[in-house]
């Protein structure tokens, strides 16, 4: 396995003559918990549906394992790509098994019934998030922290080796953000995954990241380790407020302030 | 990794409750045809009907009256056969389309499919392609069905999604576009052609015979079939593109074939038929609240439950106010109209179905 599987090379994106990206280069490392910070507006949500090969960028290519993503057919990507987006559409009336089932999709032909291996692989990323009580349960009836899970648990059920999620915790309250960071933190620990997590909040940044890049106005600011990168000179560039770093008694938080 | 957790996993509880769903409307249109065959202005009794139609099992013979059996195989089930098929095409084209649309409004003849279909139909029936073969009338509804959903597509979706009030309004002008152009057609036939169109546009079943059949159900099965081999990825689909896309589905390559099968299945129902209105909306939605989402189960049973609708709409159709034979279509839109207003009605609701 490569040390970066995602290769961006001078990567744009316009909407409508737009520029919502622009040329954009970067590595992500692999098997690291990578953060995508930057204001609203700043090209997160896009950079991810890039990286998930949902949108082609107008110039520019980005690379997975040396080859141009736009070339990988959708059910290659799915097998190795597990995409959790923001608000993901709930409607309709599935089970949260259903769901989660959803996942072995890209391993399925045609009309093929779940094997014992799927079965097996949609039990284990239930178990993983702990949906598997829920499993009988329509997804429209949970709250926003089980939903949250529930698409986690479907992420992992395509047995992926990389995995995008936008704002994973937005909507949820502190407690639910906390468990939903150290589950993710966990499962990309002891599975070896490579995560691109876009977020807002630079304290989960510090704690749980090991990489980070920032983006402002659609351009890639700084790259590197939190520690490099979340200086108050730079939080105040991209942010727009004071910002320092302290040591709580629950680990490192970034203290902000106006300007 | 408890076993126990990994042999809950699986079919359950919904599998069971489709199938026995599934079961029951086999057996209830079994009833209905036997039903629909044996009354008219000759009554034949029910009993009477079924021997008929074993006999002809190879192997089986019962002695049943002559002037019955000509009655039942070569008049009426023929036609209960043809309301069989149509009801089928419909009721699965209208799953199909809701889950394509990602909307609960969506069915042919909402959608506008159905009024394409017609025009095309017209046209082969004008310019006389109907002597050459029985195919070409099936052929150009189909093309008329496709050119349809193919615009009403274009001009109701956006990113993927489909507004309610903008898919109905689109439904509506391309409705609106081909019963124009099929009125602008009036003007240049003559009175014969004219009575002929009229006659089939109203949506009717009278007068079907078995080489209707024929054409009817190969290219009614082909196309179920084709639906329901992308039932999974109509799951997916349900969720939005770009989660279907990440869980592996060719976006443009699956509405494409959706596009195809849809339009060939109400095309096909369409030209044998004329206009018969809501049956592909009111069952894919009693039957969703039945099976499941799961298109897998939801496309066969609402295809069955179409075809049990049209059966015993016919069948009232023919019988209410005998000798008067009221178009099928009316029937069911008795029963549409009220069920549509009460959608109309509920749309708040359903607007978070997306």
């Amino acid at each position: 396995m490569e040390l970066t599987p995602f290769h961006l090379r001078g990567v744009s994106y316009r909407v409508g003559g737009r520029r919502i990206l622009d040329k954009i280069s970067a590595a992500i490392p692999a098997r690291r918990l990578t953060g995508l910070l930057g204001p609203n507006g700043a090209g997160k949500t896009t950079l991810l549906r890039l990286l998930a090969g949902l949108r082609r960028p107008a110039e520019g290519r980005i690379e997975l394992e040396g080859r141009d993503l736009t070339e990988w057919s959708s059910a290659d990507r799915a097998r190795r790509i597990a995409v959790v987006p923001q608000s993901p559409a709930v409607g309709f009336g599935f089970t949260v098994e259903e769901v989660v089932a959803m996942g072995r999709h890209p391993f399925l032909k045609r009309l093929q019934p779940l094997t014992a291996r799927c079965r097996r692989v949609v039990a284990e990323a239930m178990e993983a998030t702990r949906t598997l009580e829920l499993r009988e349960r329509l997804i429209t009836e949970l709250s926003g922290g089980e939903q949250q899970r529930v698409f986690l648990a479907r992420a992992l059920a395509q047995e992926p080796d990389i995995m995008l999620l936008d704002e994973p915790t937005a909507n949820l309250d502190v407690r639910f953000q906390l468990e939903v960071f150290s589950l993710i933190k966990g499962l990309q620990r002891e599975r070896g995954l490579t995560v691109v997590v876009a977020l807002h909040d630079l304290t989960w940044a510090l704690r749980y990241c090991d990489h980070i890049l920032v983006l402002n106005a659609g351009r890639l600011e700084a790259a590197g380790t939190p520690g490099q990168v979340l200086t108050p000179a730079l939080v105040e560039k991209v942010f727009g407020v004071r910002a320092q770093t302290v040591e709580g008694s629950f680990g490192a938080l970034v203290d902000v302030g106006p300007l | 990794m408890n076993l126990a957790a990994v042999k809950q996993i699986g079919p359950g509880q919904r599998r069971a409750r489709s199938l026995a769903v599934i079961a029951l409307l086999l057996v209830l249109l079994a009833a209905s045809v036997v039903l629909a065959t044996g009354m008219g202005a000759v009554a034949v009794p029910p009993w009477q009907t079924l021997l008929i139609l074993l006999n002809r099992i190879p192997g089986l013979h019962f002695d049943v009256p002559g002037q019955y059996e000509i009655i039942i195989w070569a008049v009426r089930l023929p036609r209960v056969v043809c309301a069989l098929l149509v009801g089928f095409a419909l009721g699965i084209s209208g799953a199909a389309m809701q889950g394509f649309f990602r909307n609960p409004m969506a069915s042919p003849d909402i959608v506008g499919v159905s009024a394409g279909a017609s025009m095309g139909s017209v046209l082969a029936i004008t310019l006389g392609w109907t002597l050459f073969s029985p195919w070409l009338l099936p052929a150009s509804a189909f093309l008329g069905a496709l050119l349809a959903t193919f615009v009403t597509y274009a001009l109701a979706t956006q990113r993927g999604r489909t507004e309610t009030a903008t898919l109905l309004l689109a439904g509506i002008a391309v409705s609106s576009f081909f019963s124009s152009a099929i009125s602008l057609i009036y003007h240049f036939i003559d009175d014969g052609v004219l009575r002929q169109i009229v006659y089939w546009l109203m949506g009717n079943l009278s007068g079907k015979r078995w080489e209707h059949v024929t054409v009817l159900f190969p290219v009614v099965m082909a196309g179920s079939v084709g639906l329901w081999a992308f039932s999974r990825d109509l799951n997916v689909m349900l969720l939005s593109e770009d989660e279907a896309s990440s869980l592996g589905v060719n976006v443009e390559r699956t509405k494409r074939w959706l596009i195809l099968f849809v339009s060939l299945v109400t095309g096909a129902a369409v030209s044998i038929s004329g206009m018969i209105g809501f049956v592909g909306l009111i069952v894919p939605h009693i039957l969703r609240q039945l099976v499941g989402p799961d298109h897998r189960w939801l496309l066969p049973a609402s295809g069955l439950g179409g075809a049990l609708l049209l059966v015993l709409a016919d069948l009232a159709a023919r019988t209410l106010f005998a000798p008067i034979e009221l178009r099928p279509g009316i029937v069911t839109a008795l029963i549409g109209v009220p069920f549509f207003l009460y959608l109309l009605a509920k749309r708040r609701e359903l607007v978070r179905w997306n």
